[in-house]
């Protein structure tokens, strides 16, 4: 404990909390002393922690109680700095089998009958039933980490417990940010796999040779440089669920790999002479059609019909806008947690104008922009001049001196933008949706500074 | 051998998946030497387990662990040591001579019935 603090706590005269009234409570309770060691535990605590009153009563706090602010933002070191209590702060502490057991705690300086500080003393309630209950009566627009109260995504989260029952593989299509991995996650979670590892690796963020590595480990000596064995991630997710995100992107000599695990369940690290039993659940998600991709020649059928068992297709933001109020709550109640504010709402304009927003970027795409409104908001409403300028089109805030041009341009580019973007980048499409010729397009395109570069022209 | 450590003033971390800083030991004919101090990453699950894998640790000491990270540990051939609590150096010296007895600095709720009769 800082000395600052120490000094300030009468050694000579320990408070005696009354211990039965106490006891017979059921939020768990404890207190310390100046030096962190506890002095009380009543029998709630007792019961939460799964730690007898004996073991606990002068050991330190930190020690028994373990929990996630204990080192970074201990509550009760606060409260004995500044005096101030703390209500219902949520946080976790985890058992002696290693279960994170999710709590809200309360803090409180203690005084003797003279006034002065004798100690602290910290409540705190057991949340897993709360918890329970919290997801059993929004269970409708909740799993996992999602949110939702469209007709489409509601079936999707009907059928997950289903789908979390089984072992079998899953694909999941989506557009990127609609929130594959977190869909992944979900399904993990409810599965009896839970308790086990959920690993997740983005097939396209890594070249060839290192991806056959990081998928399936490799041994000591295998190539140079490999000084030790490393595991892969079929390794680590052992009995647990493995994500392969962007799976469209991987070669062809992977495909057989990996095609090799799901049938026969065994795989080899490099440089390894034998084989390794595998099991784990594989859940592959892509942004691609992969049916198109097989159709093409990119995607291996066989491995298409053994990832392709159930899929799931994640529909984009903008064919379910009536998820963005309940998406935009929860993004503001999670950003008050982590970034300590206490924003409660979105202004009525400032929600039309997300309404009206077509979200290419998806559920990421507005958790981007209620992140970048925290930053700028200071008050408890979040209004138009808080969101990104993409948003508001510039037209809604104070427009400062502009030449009329330019002006035109900026409009003009993001009309053929979004017109390109619709068309899939087929410049005969594009150019007949807006009713120009060709060759006016190509010319407009240059003005904008826009690449035709790659664009497909019939 | 390399050891890692979960330090907070001076004593084990109560929380290995809050941690901050991790010692890392080289023991050795029993002796344990320091071989460097390193910030641990909170940015991402399995962030913690990599970077002791990419320090090649091999024995893990730490307090309170959730499973799962203690189980993505020992699948990367980590010895996890967990809950222990107490002063570090006492506890890394008494490793390195291989006088270990987990008991001794168990966290509180953490002996075991056996360890308690001793």
């Amino acid at each position: 404990m800082a000395a600052d603090i120490a000094e300030k706590i009468v050694k000579s005269k320990p408070c005696q909390p009354t211990g039965i009234i106490l006891d017979s409570i059921s939020d768990g309770v404890f207190t310390v002393d100046g030096n962190w060691r506890i002095t009380f535990f009543n029998r709630a605590a007792e019961n939460i922690t799964g730690i007898r009153r004996e073991e606990a009563i002068d050991k330190l706090c930190s020690e028994v109680f373990r929990s996630s602010m204990c080192e970074t933002d201990c509550a009760l070191r606060k409260t004995l700095q500044n005096g101030q209590p703390l209500i219902d702060k949520a946080c976790y502490f985890i058992n002696n089998a290693g279960v994170k057991i999710p709590i809200s705690i309360s803090t409180a300086v203690m005084r003797d009958s003279k006034g002065n500080i004798c100690g602290g003393a910290e409540t705190f309630r057991d949340l897993r039933e709360v918890t329970v209950l919290r997801k059993e009566l929004s269970q409708r627009y909740h799993l996992g980490d999602m949110v939702s109260r469209s007709i489409a995504m509601k079936d999707i989260f009907e059928i997950i417990p289903i789908i979390a029952e089984s072992t079998s593989t899953v694909l999941i299509e989506g557009e990127t940010g609609t929130g594959k991995e977190l869909l992944a996650k979900a399904i993990h979670g409810m599965s009896n796999r839970a308790d086990m590892p959920f690993i997740a690796l983005n097939c396209a963020a890594l070249p060839d040779t290192l991806l056959e590595s990081e998928l399936f480990g490799y041994k000591k000596g295998a190539f140079t440089g490999a000084n030790q064995d490393k595991p892969g991630r079929f390794k680590l997710a052992e009995k647990g669920t493995l994500l392969l995100d962007e799976i469209g992107e991987i070669s062809p000599a992977l495909q057989i790999r990996l095609l090799r695990v799901l049938q026969e369940q065994v795989y080899e690290p490099l440089g390894g002479i034998s084989s390794i039993k595998s099991d784990v659940r594989i859940i592959a998600a892509t942004n691609k059609n992969l049916e198109q991709l097989v159709k093409d020649g990119v995607f291996r059928e066989d491995l298409f019909y053994r990832i392709n068992v159930i899929k799931l297709e994640l529909p984009p933001l903008r064919t379910r806008k009536e998820d963005i109020p309940i998406l935009v709550e929860h993004f503001i109640n999670r950003f008050n947690l982590l970034q300590r504010k206490q924003i409660k709402s979105l202004s009525n304009s400032a929600m039309a104008l997300l309404m009206a927003h077509n979200w290419h970027g998806n559920v990421r795409e507005l958790e981007n922009v209620i992140e970048h409104a925290f930053v700028l908001c200071q008050s408890h409403e979040i209004k138009i001049e808080h969101l990104p300028g993409k948003l508001s089109g510039g037209t809604l805030k104070p427009v400062e001196k502009q030449d009329f041009r330019e002006a035109l341009m900026k409009t003009e580019r993001e009309i053929l933008l979004l017109a390109l973007e619709r068309n899939e980048f087929n410049r005969q499409k594009t150019a007949a949706e807006l009713g120009i010729h060709q060759a006016t397009l190509y010319r407009k395109l240059k003005t904008c500074g826009i690449s035709s570069t790659g664009m497909k022209q019939a | 051998m390399i050891v890692a450590v979960t330090e907070w003033k001076g004593r084990i971390s109560p929380v290995f998946d809050e941690a901050m800083l991790a010692r890392l030991y080289e023991t050795c004919e029993g002796e344990a030497y320091l071989i460097k101090e390193i910030e641990l990453k909170t940015m991402f699950f399995g962030s913690r387990v990599s970077q002791l894998l990419e320090e090649k640790v091999e024995t893990l000491i730490c307090g309170a662990i959730s499973a799962n990270i203690e189980h993505q540990a020992q699948l990367g051939g980590i010895n996890v040591i967990s809950f222990v609590s107490g002063n570090i150096e006492e506890i890394i010296k008494i490793y390195a001579r291989g006088e270990w007895n987990k008991s001794e600095f168990a966290m509180p709720g953490c002996r075991t019935k056996e360890d308690e009769k001793k």
